[in-house]
């Protein structure tokens, strides 16, 4: 069934699929099967962003997202190592805390935004709130069960090798552990993503999310798929940066 | 022993957290609208329980979700059986699936708007758009997970793919497509949730946010609270209902979608 091929064959087959899928969304519009009031067609869109970009007027409202999105990253990666590092180190609250953690992840914790809003009022702030409160729980959770899962072998080579916690922690347990950290950090990203582009969108406030609502109030389509081409690019960026970062700690 | 001490962590911690939620709200600190003590958000809740309209507001919102669940689920299970049957259909797919499902939904809530109308239906839409990621991502996974000697036994015999997909794959991979589906009503509860505190006359999101536009915000917290409370008995209920089903089977359950 299946037959060996290298990577760039996949990429080009999987860039085939979306030109097709454009091409086709394209002809749709242009031809009024889709109707062209509701859905722009795929090089108005394209070409909406890029001036935008050009110009500032989606140029800003991406930067802005951009910084929300990176101030809560690294809220939420230094907050969830710290936490899940406590959780593995201290047992007996990991024991204690680890379930209500996971329990508290399965929750649909977005349903939250008012409350940072109620808090911090309609800023940037109240999105980067709620979008930390989501990605923290995944990288406590994948901390401490990277940690854990670290080979026993491996403790004992650095209790062999009389290194000091820090030392071990350093040179042994964190590169063991990297992995799952990573996927941890992975997961955290998209909670970001979903987080902040919601919390915008749904409450007005900061950069592309609003833009969306700001362009569909007035019924301007062009701009809403513009400002959407604009969010996919960010994700794949940002999801593509991680990935390479997964890549590399594997080998 | 160590359940002791566990269950001592927990307990001290409830209170302290609880203790101090009551304390700062009653001290005066911050203003009533921005934290209502913990006394009166437990008092809202026991009105909220006692009055139909909640439970209206649950029963709007339970139906979407039902309904956006039942035709995502639908449609990621029919797209997997296509693309989960071949390795280089499945790889070419996999990146593009999982790129799609780690978007954030709200971005064609417009669209679902203007296509399905302000009502019930951009929400059920909401729901399947949601739902369709996970469920097809994960049963297209496990179905790539098959043993191979299972599918060569089933053509040797004569299976046409409609055959495999019934037969062999749907049995095989019974545990990962039950997950599929738990992952998917979580992020359904999530996308008709948030599409109702965006536009809406009905649901549980729409009641939120009309608490929190006439800062009721203790009903606001109350509500959510039950909401929350709610959405993880069900995910646990799954759960539970998951392992029931898969409790013969030796493969151990993994989290594919994220």
């Amino acid at each position: 069934m299946t037959w060996p091929r290298r990577s760039g064959t996949w990429l080009a087959t999987r860039a085939a699929v979306v030109v097709v899928f454009l091409a086709a969304v394209q002809a749709g519009v242009q031809t009024r099967l889709i109707n062209p009031l509701f859905v722009a067609t795929p090089t108005t869109a394209i070409a909406g962003a890029a001036r935008g970009l050009a110009n500032g007027t989606l140029g800003g409202p991406m930067l802005t997202t951009l910084y929300e999105v990176a101030v809560s990253l690294v809220l939420s990666s230094v907050a969830g190592l710290a936490v899940g590092y406590l959780l593995w180190r201290f047992t007996d609250l990991g024991r204690a805390y680890e379930p209500w953690v996971a329990g508290l992840f399965a929750a649909p914790l977005i349903l939250l935004y008012p409350i940072p809003l109620v808090i911090f009022g309609r800023t940037t702030t109240a999105v980067i709130a709620q979008a930390t409160v989501m990605a923290v729980l995944p990288v406590i959770l994948y901390t401490r069960q990277g940690l854990a899962g670290i080979d026993p072998p491996l403790l004992k080579v650095a209790a062999v090798y009389r290194l000091r916690h820090w030392q071990a922690l350093r040179h042994v347990f964190l590169p063991a552990a990297a992995p799952t950290l990573v996927t941890g950090l992975r997961l955290g990203l998209i909670y970001i993503l979903v987080g902040v582009v919601s919390v915008e969108y749904l409450a007005s406030i900061g950069g592309l999310g609003k833009t969306i609502n700001f362009a569909y109030l007035q019924f301007n389509m062009a701009e809403v798929y513009s400002a959407v081409t604009c969010v996919f690019i960010l994700a794949a960026v940002l999801l593509a940066i991680v990935g390479r970062l997964q890549w590399m700690v594997r080998r | 022993m160590k359940l002791t001490s566990t269950r001592a962590v927990r307990i001290g911690t409830a209170v302290v957290a609880l203790g101090g939620w009551e304390a700062v709200a009653r001290s005066g600190l911050l203003p009533g609208t921005v934290l209502p003590p913990f006394s009166s958000v437990v008092a809202a809740l026991y009105d909220l329980v006692q009055q139909s309209s909640t439970w209206f507001q649950f029963y709007v919102s339970i139906w979407a979700i039902g309904l956006g669940l039942a035709i995502g689920a639908g449609a990621g299970l029919v797209v997997a059986a296509v693309i989960g049957i071949s390795a280089s259909v499945w790889r070419t797919f996999e990146p593009l699936l999982y790129y799609a499902g780690s978007l954030p939904k709200i971005i064609i809530l417009p669209v679902l708007l203007l296509y399905l109308g302000t009502g019930i239906y951009s929400k059920v839409g909401m729901g399947a758009v949601s739902a369709f990621f996970p469920v097809a991502i994960t049963t297209a996974q496990s179905m790539r997970e098959v043993k191979g000697t299972y599918i060569r036994a089933a053509r040797s015999l004569g299976a046409g793919p409609l055959r495999l997909v019934t037969n062999v794959y749907a049995p095989a991979a019974i545990g990962p497509i039950l997950s599929g589906l738990r992952l998917g009503l979580a992020v359904a509860v999530t996308g008709v949730l948030l599409a109702e505190t965006s536009v809406a006359s009905a649901g549980v999101g729409y009641q939120a946010m009309q608490y929190y536009d006439n800062l009721r915000i203790a009903d606001m917290y109350a509500l959510l609270l039950l909401v929350l409370l709610a959405a993880v008995a069900a995910n646990s209920l799954l759960g539970w209902l998951i392992r029931h089903v898969t409790r013969y089977s030796q493969a151990t359950e993994r989290v594919f979608f994220t």
